[in-house]
């Protein structure tokens, strides 16, 4: 087995999606170079920071996106810039890139124009909506993102106003998740073909595509799905938090009456699954059942109900995930030191394989490769990087 | 013209539910030739969700069955039983993927635990997606989608702070694990054919939905800070919400981020009084006075059709979307123009239309090149023409229930 060159992203992403993308080929060996604007990936910018005092070098967001990836700086709106991200295309196999589609045309990246160039090279765009259709062109924001991807139609309390989930990763990590993959993809048609190409993700479209395809239901059936809090299962109060029992059929809803001590009620249809336009549950069950987890602790109710084969999980918070025996023992988290941050744990593999290496070091300083890219690679001398330098171009 | 990047592969999918499948979905559009694995005895508990009871084949008319299985071949084989488990065996020894997402224990009790098959084709990669991995106190515990968000914090970050966690119904858990695995699967894939050997990725639900909450793990660690649910707030935009529009159950969401991006709001809405009050007059004011604001906003968007503030609002480039349901997305002219469906013609329910893989190439052709399968659709084709059985051992294998295309058993029940 000849030893191959890592595969090299150049990551000029400016939005969490890119960021999630690169970060998982990153942890598996991938080379990934964050190209960034003089003054740093957007993301550097948004917190939560260390006692709350915002420094680039600290941003929890960017901290947890870049591990394993090395910084350099450029502006690829000036000219020299520009000049600069081409030698170093032609060392690459992936550009990833999240600017506005107008914007990127702009820039000229613009794969029909690259291909000439770069025959062989991968362009991959993460955009709100896409490179064409209506849409192309509108504001967005994760927010956006989720109404028009259907996420917040099924999301919340049933009868107020749908609600997100807080923060900013849930909706990055689909489209980004997308990305990897299409890159992947494109590498492998790349070795059978020689040939390289454009994977375009529509952040949209992604998180459409990845969720329950309620739109082939409403083809099927004519019907709209709501909330699903009430339609699938109801967070339930116990004496000291929240749990989630998921009695999703008829067995473990038995398993459930009898845990509960509640068999003389298994003959009532209401512990069967409900029917479209039934009640879900009599009052006097839910009486009953409201009294049961009233008088357990969430702990106590998940161990028993997932002892006897139920689904069931308690409602943590991220203190409670953090020291969770479970994900202690299965080395979930990694802690990581960082010269300016410090060291705190993060989020490890979400796939932990038994073979391939993976790695999980620190988010690189802004611009901490420039010398070894510009100068060690390009062979940029002393003078001309500090000329680009105080011209703002790195 | 070249084959699809992932032709020649082969993946024995014994996934049920959505998760697992909703993995192997990307390995079959992508090209793979996935071999769904079902069991007249126990089938795809996914046949029966949202299903028409009615029908003759209620198994054939599930929407989100017939969704997340498309491009894929069909067989049954009962695995619980010797001769199912002994053709299973050979069909390893021929695949290049085993994509389970039983509880841990279930591929041991059939006797296909990652180590007799890694014996049997030391190539093969083995992808198990568990609700909580194979290690662990929590390793026999089982994970739906409800599970996972709970358990893995979501929920306590999903809702508004003065109501109970709220349900996160596009079932990110789900969706996490299943893109996840497709991914782990490519990087195990891309390893293979650098070392030569194959592996075992053990997932975990709950581990693919901990990145979501990231912000929040480093907040607690840098500030001690516990996140609960925000309703829709924002700690940088004011207003940031969805807001009631016109009719029943219709919803628009604005976000506005500056104070260049607020004037331009309060322009659209007609400069009434309210907007020019001092304790809107700046970010951070409307920060700290969001709730009164988002009360006033309201009261304005409540009289007003959704798409029509919605267009109102983009043309003034506000951030400002209709919250769209099923029936919205399907007509969408976005979608429409861009073809994100596709209509495909399947057996019991006719021509439908799927969503696309959501990755578009300007090379590789991806497309719905053949629906979900039938029960055992393909039974002849990879028992008979892979392996060389005979119409007789097919026949005798039907007689003895280890193969057959008619479920035992009625409707399961599942919401």
């Amino acid at each position: 087995m000849s030893a191959q060159r890592p595969t090299r992203v150049l990551d000029l992403s400016v939005e969490p999606a890119g960021g999630y993308a690169t970060r998982l080929l990153a942890m598996y060996g991938t080379e990934v170079i964050k190209v960034e604007s003089p003054d740093g990936d957007p993301a550097r910018r948004r917190g939560p920071f260390p006692k709350d005092t915002p420094n680039p070098e600290c941003s929890a967001l960017a901290l947890f996106l870049d591990m394993n990836k090395k910084s350099i700086t450029l502006n690829i709106r000036d000219a020299r810039g520009r000049a600069l991200l081409d030698r170093l295309l032609e060392s690459s196999d992936v550009i990833l890139e999240s600017f506005a589609p107008s914007e990127a045309e702009h820039l000229g990246l613009v794969y029909a124009e690259m291909e000439r160039r770069f025959p062989r090279l991968v362009l991959v765009s993460v955009t709100p909506f896409g490179k064409d259709g209506p849409y192309r062109d509108l504001e967005s924001c994760p927010l956006v993102l989720e109404a028009m991807s259907g996420w917040l139609f099924q999301s919340g309390e049933r009868g107020r106003e749908p609600t997100r989930t807080r923060g900013e990763m849930l909706a990055a990590m689909v489209p980004g998740l997308f990305a990897a993959t299409g890159i992947l993809a494109a590498l492998r048609w790349r070795e059978q073909t020689g040939e390289g190409q454009l994977v375009e993700v529509s952040a949209m479209e992604a998180m459409l595509a990845a969720s329950r395809y309620f739109e082939t239901t409403f083809a099927y059936r004519g019907t709209v799905l709501g909330s699903s809090s009430t339609t699938f299962f109801r967070y339930r109060r116990t004496r000291d938090g929240w749990v989630a029992p998921a009695a999703a059929t008829d067995s473990q809803r038995e398993l459930l009456a009898h845990a509960m001590g509640l068999s003389e009620h298994l003959g009532d249809p209401a512990f069967k699954a409900p029917k479209q336009g039934e009640k879900p549950l009599t009052s006097e069950l839910f009486r009953l059942l409201d009294q049961w987890y009233a008088d357990h602790s969430k702990v106590e109710t998940f161990e028993l109900l997932q002892s006897m084969r139920i689904p069931c999980g308690y409602v943590a918070d991220s203190k409670e995930v953090l020291s969770s025996e479970q994900l202690r023992k299965r080395g979930a988290f990694t802690r990581v030191a960082h010269p300016v941050a410090g060291a705190f744990e993060y989020p490890g593999t979400p796939f932990p394989m038994s073979a391939a290496a993976y790695s999980a070091r620190r988010a690189p300083l802004l611009g901490e490769h420039n010398h070894e890219i510009f100068r060690g690679e390009l062979g940029l001398d002393a003078d001309e990087l500090d000329r680009l330098h105080s011209a703002g171009v790195i | 013209m070249a084959e699809l990047p992932l032709a020649g592969i082969r993946v024995l999918d014994l996934t049920t539910f959505w998760a697992g499948p909703g993995a192997a979905m990307v390995f079959a559009d992508l090209g793979a030739e996935v071999i769904k694995v079902e069991a007249v005895q126990r089938l795809d508990n996914w046949r029966a969700l949202l299903s028409d009871p009615q029908a003759e084949r209620w198994w054939e008319t599930s929407p989100t069955f017939n969704s997340i299985n498309r491009n894929k071949y069909g067989i049954t084989l009962n695995l619980a039983r010797p001769r199912g488990a002994e053709l299973f065996k050979l069909l390893v020894k021929r695949s290049d993927f085993v994509w389970e997402n039983y509880s841990t224990r279930v591929m041991a009790q059939f006797g296909l635990s990652y180590e007799v098959l890694s014996e049997i084709n030391p190539r093969i990669i083995v992808v198990s997606q568990s609700g909580f991995g194979s290690t662990g106190p929590w390793r026999d515990y089982i994970s739906f989608d409800p599970v996972a968000q709970a358990l893995a914090g979501l929920a306590s970050i999903t809702g508004a702070p003065d109501s109970p966690p709220a349900f996160a119904g596009q079932m990110p858990a789900d969706m996490l694990s299943a893109r996840h695995a497709a991914l782990a699967g490519l990087i195990a894939l891309a390893d293979r054919e650098r070392t030569g050997r194959g592996q075992h990725i053990d997932m975990s639900q709950l581990e693919t939905a901990i990145p979501a909450i990231s912000e929040a793990l480093l907040d607690y660690q840098m500030n001690g800070r516990v996140w609960n649910g925000a309703g829709n707030r924002h700690p940088q935009m004011a207003p940031h919400g969805c807001y009631p529009a016109r009719g029943n159950n219709q919803w628009v969401v604005i976000a506005v981020a500056t104070d260049d991006e607020w004037r331009r709001l309060v322009a659209v809405i007609g400069n009434p009084p309210w907007t020019s009050d001092k304790r809107f007059a700046t970010i951070v004011l409307r920060l700290a006075n969001a709730a009164d604001l988002d009360r006033l906003l309201a009261d304005w968007t409540r009289e007003h059709d959704r798409d029509d503030l919605f267009r109102r609002l983009q043309a003034a480039r506000v951030k400002a979307a209709p919250v769209l349901n099923a029936a919205d997305l399907l007509d969408d002219p976005h979608l429409g123009a861009r073809g994100f469906f596709e209509m495909v013609e399947r057996a019991e329910v006719g021509r439908k239309p799927y969503p696309s893989l959501g990755i578009r190439f300007s090379k590789i052709p991806i497309s719905i090149r053949k629906p979900a399968p039938t029960l055992g659709e393909d039974n002849e084709k990879v028992l008979g023409g892979l392996l060389g059985l005979s119409a007789q051992e097919l026949a005798e294998l039907e007689r003895e229930e280890i193969i057959g295309k008619f479920p035992l058993g009625a409707l399961p029940s599942i919401r």
